[in-house]
């Protein structure tokens, strides 16, 4: 009912809605540019005027997987996976915690956890190299999960800690009455409560380390190369192989573009509705 | 009560001595805390029911969350079924508690949610043996065709019952119900009023029913605590606190309408009392004046319930001078209020009555009203502690 109110009427309903579609547009078209170059031939890639209709070629294709960017492609999935996973695990006890109970000065240490967040990358990413330096993890899959996971650690703790907060204690507390234990309460109630919160948080999470381009640069070297790092690999000494990477540039946005869907379904809480009157 | 019989430990329910304070909002706590209950004591026997009645905020909610184990008391202590409750979790001391504000399981249907208890460790039971049970406590409460439903998908009242039905498929050592039916609509709560007493008195474990409608508790509890700002006003059968309520506080919580409380100040002329306020002069029945002399005191409040006075003629002999406020008729009866020179009772009167006093009710008119000579209450106008009841 108030959301039919609330839809606009007649003419400013359809201005309003062309207005939506041109932005759409001129949004969308730098992704409709990158996606018609990965099958553009090299020759009709800059020509004068612009070429809309060409012969579509798979040479680039075919170039990037013979320089064996897949693997590049599965290294960033693992990375991120692992990292997000590890995040998740460890991240919802914390969050559950910092929202329930009450601990000495929970208030700086949550400070503390967000500053890993608040600081610019540039400065976090040099102490992490002379450390990861001196441990021998520089270079290494396991250095960069670790690295990946710290940055997001404090995001998800900070989103889903207010995820736990909307909570009604009360529904943990009719649990424990009941008799359940709190690991049982926690897989009975708080769990299920909080699935949406955890995967649209983990999801976030998941696009962060997965756009990630300085840490991976820096830490990962030669041996951990993800996506996004391998993408400077087309500008060569010959030029720069504008087609290959649309083909990488495209395999990279592919994930996150699917991703939003999901989040979108995810984010809309409501579930949690109705515990409570009022 | 028991506690002679059993060795010192009641088998039901004794708390004794509960306090309970919270900080108030940005202060520090310790400082100025905010007390919410003042040294409680309570004994409910097995398979009786004690209704505990008070305004909002009297710490109804809070005593319930004390005995569950869900807030520690600052002092007192708690024994249940001869249990000292001191160090006991709030898991393992058998209370089932319907919470105020139902803390139904939102991802879990009606049916789970009052399966929920029968599964747990401590209550489990046979899954077969436990849906009978289910099926039987939704059926008495009518939503047993909502067992699919999930609570987001429920009304209030709805809602209300499903968290009764989560309590009463229990078998604790205590019964706690926070304001059970108070969101429900009146024809059932009248049902329900009697098949919740019912099933609770045929039970051997005491219950406890919290709610804020003076009336309700009398009507359930065989017997009635009534707290004001966390003290015990009063403790007493329905007929006591009924007939013989022990304060001002307690007066103004009974009755539909609730008992008119009257300031005035005592006077004396010749051999008769009188209650005097304003030009209000009214001659106290000599046992009323004989606990009024008593007690030495000037301020004084006069309680009497609406369905006590009577209309008279304007300037009648020994009627005091009122003027109608408001005439709301009801069908069977009909409520007057009336202004007594700012202050406004309520007389519950016939319907005739009520028509007799004019078109449009009479409001604006001038009246006469008569007190009675017996259904009078006086009370100390510092204190509120009554003097003396008839």
């Amino acid at each position: 009912m108030a959301e039919a109110a609330s839809r606009p009427e007649g003419s400013r309903g359809y201005f309003w809605t062309s207005v939506t579609i041109v932005y759409a547009l001129i949004v969308l078209f730098p992704i409709y540019w990158m996606a018609s170059m990965m099958v553009k031939p090299n020759d009709a890639m800059f020509a004068r005027p612009t070429q809309f209709l060409f012969t579509p070629t798979l040479e680039h294709f075919e170039y990037v997987l013979a320089q064996g960017f897949h693997w590049y492609l599965l290294t960033s999935f693992l990375l991120c996976t692992v990292s997000t996973a590890l995040v998740v695990i460890i991240g919802t006890p914390a969050a559950y915690a910092f929202a329930r109970f009450e601990m000495r000065a929970k208030d700086d240490l949550f400070l503390f956890i967000l500053g890993s967040r608040m600081a610019p990358p540039v400065c976090l990413v040099i102490p992490f190299y002379l450390i990861f330096a001196k441990v021998g993890l520089l270079d290494t899959f396991l250095g960069l999960t670790l690295a990946y996971m710290t940055f997001n650690l404090s995001f998800y703790i900070w989103v889903l800690r207010s995820f736990c907060r909307d909570l009604p204690v009360e529904l943990e507390e009719a649990a424990a009455l009941e008799g359940w234990s709190r690991p049982q309460i926690f897989r009975r109630v708080v769990f299920p409560l909080l699935r949406n919160g955890i995967v649209a948080t983990a999801v976030l999470c998941f696009i962060f380390a997965w756009n990630e381009f300085l840490f991976a640069f820096m830490l990962g070297g030669k041996a951990v190369q993800t996506l996004p790092v391998s993408i400077p690999k087309l500008i060569t000494s010959q030029g720069v192989r504008w087609g290959e990477m649309a083909v990488v540039g495209m395999t990279a946005l592919l994930p996150v573009l699917a991703v939003v869907f999901v989040l979108q379904r995810h984010i809309v809480r409501g579930l949690t509705l109705g515990a409570v009157k009022g | 009560m028991s506690a002679i019989l059993n060795g010192g430990i009641p088998p039901g329910l004794t708390a004794r001595g509960i306090a309970k304070s919270f900080a108030r909002p940005g202060a520090k706590p310790k400082v100025d805390p905010h007390k919410v209950l003042h040294e409680i004591g309570i004994e409910v026997g097995p398979g009786e029911l004690v209704a505990i009645t008070g305004p909002s905020g009297a710490g109804k909610s809070t005593f319930c969350r004390i005995l569950a184990g869900l807030e520690r008391p600052d002092a007192g202590t708690v024994t249940l079924a001869g249990r000292d409750l001191g160090a006991v979790p709030a898991g393992q001391r058998r209370v089932a508690l319907m919470f105020e504000s139902y803390a139904l399981y939102p991802h879990l249907t009606v049916r789970g949610n009052a399966l929920s208890p029968l599964q747990a460790p401590g209550g489990r039971l046979a899954p077969a043996e436990a849906q009978k049970r289910v099926d039987e406590v939704l059926e008495l409460l009518e939503i047993r065709h909502l067992g699919e439903r999930l609570p987001g998908a429920l009304s209030g009242g709805q809602k209300q019952r499903v968290a009764l039905a989560r309590t009463l498929v229990q078998v604790p050592d205590l019964f706690l119900l926070d304001e059970p039916i108070s969101h429900l609509d009146a024809k059932l709560r009248h049902k329900l009023r009697g098949e919740i007493r019912r099933r609770l008195s045929a039970q051997s474990a005491p219950s406890i029913w919290a709610t804020p409608d003076g009336m309700e508790a009398l009507s359930v509890g065989d017997r009635v605590v009534v707290l004001d700002q966390g003290r015990v006003e009063q403790v007493g059968t329905p007929e006591e606190i009924w007939q013989r309520p022990a304060s001002a506080r307690v007066a103004r919580l009974l009755g539909d309408p609730p008992m008119n409380l009257i300031e005035g100040t005592l006077m004396r002329a010749a051999d008769t009392l009188y209650v005097t306020r304003r030009d209000m002069r009214l001659a106290l029945p000599p046992a009323l004046a004989a606990a009024a002399a008593r007690h030495g005191t000037d301020s004084i409040i006069l309680g009497v319930r609406p369905d006590g006075i009577s209309f008279a003629p304007a300037g009648a002999e020994g009627a005091v001078a009122a003027e109608i406020y408001s005439n709301e008729p009801f069908g069977k009866h009909a409520i007057v209020t009336i202004d007594l020179g700012a202050l406004l009772a309520k007389v519950k009167t016939s319907m005739a009555a009520a028509a007799a006093l004019g078109a449009d009710g009479g409001i604006g008119r001038g009246v006469g009203i008569t007190f009675p000579a017996e259904g009078l209450s006086l009370f100390d106008g510092a204190t509120g502690r009554a003097l003396a009841g008839t």
